[in-house]
């Protein structure tokens, strides 16, 4: 509560000097986005729909940030304010130094990133607050297209989370190596490297990645790995000038124990939960198949169909959406995500985890 | 008789060979001089037109040789940036914070909903280097006199249209419409240049308009609000670092 007030205080500050800001410096940016929106979500005996409001300001530099999030949900007529950026950076011997709260997402273009720097904090092309994170980040840039970079995060969970990453490009493709190493305030010590790799294959895009799961706590010790591997084209009608059918596809392997709990969390962040005791224990992998086709009916909107099949029983999430940008600045979304299994299926809804949710929101920027 | 067939004969020579007294690389290597940008920093409007919807969208673009920067300022994409480094493509997502390479099959996209793709808006090479030309005729456009070329793709060239048919002012040496046809024979975009001004002694498109023949009602505008060529970029400007 504490922290709310001081952050309503910055921000009042910000607003009342943003127009002297404005003119000081041309190089000081402010906008926002303000939204509404509904979900509703289903469950087997019972549903439930929530109402929300959403505003999120930004103020940004070329050297520092700051943005905020303010949510009010009707049904239990709460007010969250979520800090997301804060930061300043300083470039120092050729490096960039951030320090601040700051999003760290090792984007990987796919529609679950096994390899980020946290687990969900980019999933279905739907952004979570899981990247928002506290810490010192430097980027070292070897030439124009080589980088490393290596962050230090500060949260109460971990003792310590450090992150690194190396990124360069070979024959025109984007190579990453990502390395993270965290120890919980329970005294487990878990390590996740990724190695990453995307480019082209004549008029198809591709990219896979391998991860490797390290779980160590007093009493015992899992490795574990997980591959992955996609591909994304672009089909235009009309001889291919006309409107664009994107289709992308991926296939995951990801090795039970601490492989599944990457997987759960990825699918979390992307709002499709699951029950882990439906996963069958026979089988060393659990494989899953991700697909998404997209279609701009035109300049303004598009319609897209997500699909998550567990490769193990057949059970499927389907994730439709639609998104029309009504005007310059504002913008409509539908999402629907549908649980089409059984009960002893693994992509289920039933009393506790809805079967379907659907969110419509209407968004304004400025 | 004779004299008037050999008379005829002799004024048609005459006439085709003042008419032609350029040869059509000639006039493309003239336009190139105003048109081609070489380096320039340009602040520009793409207005998108559907069916009489309209959307504005505002950006600033820095280009040099086979190297653009494009950095998106109005309110919806403030903050999304484009790095082309020859036919690779990044961009910059300002929620992420974070570079991602776009798949090439992605350069053929209309650029943010634009019937202007990626490699219309960040295309780099020369014409004369990609194609093969011939003054096919003389003809008015709005009120100018202008040559109708033809552009044949060279064979092996990579390029995004076939043919184009361009006409080019005969005295100001810039492009006022463009057809660009698939190898087919299909007419797929048709450009208009609007307006047209004189800036540091080059003749420049200042109002652009692509229409592309396969979609219905749909039109792009694209505004220059302000160019400056040859500027002094930065070094590292075209790199994933500045991107970020």
């Amino acid at each position: 509560m504490y922290s709310k007030k001081i952050i309503l205080l910055i921000l009042t500050l910000i607003l009342i000097a943003s127009p002297t800001i404005t003119h000081a410096s041309s190089n000081y940016q402010m906008g926002g986005t303000a939204k509404t929106g509904l979900n509703s979500l289903f469950f087997d005996d019972t549903s439930r729909i929530e109402l929300y409001d959403s505003l999120n300001l930004e103020l940004t530099s070329d050297d520092t940030a700051f943005e905020v999030d303010f949510t009010h949900n009707f049904t239990n007529n709460e007010l969250d304010i979520s800090l997301k950026k804060a930061y300043f950076r300083k470039k120092f011997m050729g490096s960039n130094i951030t320090i601040g709260k700051q999003p760290i997402s090792w984007s990987f273009g796919s529609l679950i990133n096994t390899v980020d720097y946290s687990l969900g904090a980019e999933a279905l092309d739907e952004e979570t607050s899981a990247k928002y994170v506290n810490g010192i980040k430097i980027d070292y840039p070897l030439n124009w297209y080589s980088s490393l970079s290596l962050v230090r995060e500060f949260n109460s969970e971990y003792d310590y989370k450090y992150g690194f990453r190396g990124r360069t490009l070979i024959n025109d493709y984007d190579v990453s190596v990502n390395w993270v190493n965290q120890k919980s305030t329970n005294s487990s010590d878990l390590n996740r490297w990724g190695l990453t790799l995307k480019g082209d294959i004549s008029n198809t895009g591709v990219y896979g990645s391998y991860t490797q799961i390290d779980y160590k706590t007093k009493n015992f010790q899992i490795n574990t790995e997980g591959y992955m591997m996609g591909a994304d084209y672009s089909y235009f009608l009309n001889e291919g000038y006309g409107n664009r059918l994107y289709l992308q596809g991926e296939y995951h392997l990801l090795e039970k124990n601490e492989g599944l709990n990457v997987l759960l969390n990825s699918l979390a962040g992307a709002g499709v939960a699951i029950t882990p005791s439906k996963i069958s224990s026979q089988e060393k992998y659990f494989k899953v198949f991700l697909s998404n086709v997209n279609y701009n009916i035109n300049d303004f909107s598009s319609i897209g169909f997500f699909t998550i099949t567990s490769l193990e029983d057949g059970s499927t999430a389907l994730i439709p959406n639609y998104r029309n940008q009504l005007t310059n600045n504002t913008t409509l979304k539908v999402n629907v995500s549908y649980l089409s299994g059984s009960s002893n299926e693994i992509f289920t809804g039933g009393n506790t985890l809805p079967g379907v949710v659907c969110n419509i929101e209407l968004s304004y920027a400025f | 008789m004779k004299k008037i067939i050999t008379l005829l004969i002799l004024a048609i020579f005459i006439f085709s060979s003042s008419a032609f007294a350029i040869t059509a690389e000639e006039v493309i290597q003239k336009r190139d001089d105003n048109e081609y940008l070489q380096s320039a920093r340009v602040e520009a409007t793409m207005v998108i037109n559907n069916s009489g919807r309209e959307l504005e969208k505002k950006m600033i673009s820095l280009s040099e040789g086979d190297k653009a920067l494009v950095e998106f300022t109005n309110p919806m994409d403030r903050g999304t940036k484009y790095l082309k480094r020859e036919d690779n493509l990044w961009m910059f997502f300002p929620d992420a914070e974070d570079v991602v390479k776009l798949s090439g099959h992605m350069l053929e996209r209309g650029m943010m909903g634009s019937d202007f793709s990626y490699k219309d808006m960040m295309e780099s090479e020369k014409l004369t280097e990609l194609y093969n030309f011939e003054i096919i005729g003389e003809e008015e456009f709005k009120g100018r006199p202008c040559y109708k070329i033809e552009a044949i793709k060279e064979e092996g060239a990579e390029v995004s249209y076939y043919k184009r048919v361009t006409w080019i002012d005969k005295e100001r040496f810039i492009g006022l419409k463009e057809e660009l046809y698939a190898e087919s024979g299909k007419l797929l975009k048709e450009v208009i240049v609007e307006e047209t001004e004189e800036i540091q002694g080059r003749w420049y498109p200042i109002v652009t308009v692509m229409e592309n023949k396969l979609r219905e009602n749909t039109s792009t505008t694209f505004i220059v609000d302000s160019i400056k060529f040859n500027p002094e970029i930065p070094e590292g400007t075209f790199t994933l670092e500045s991107l970020q």
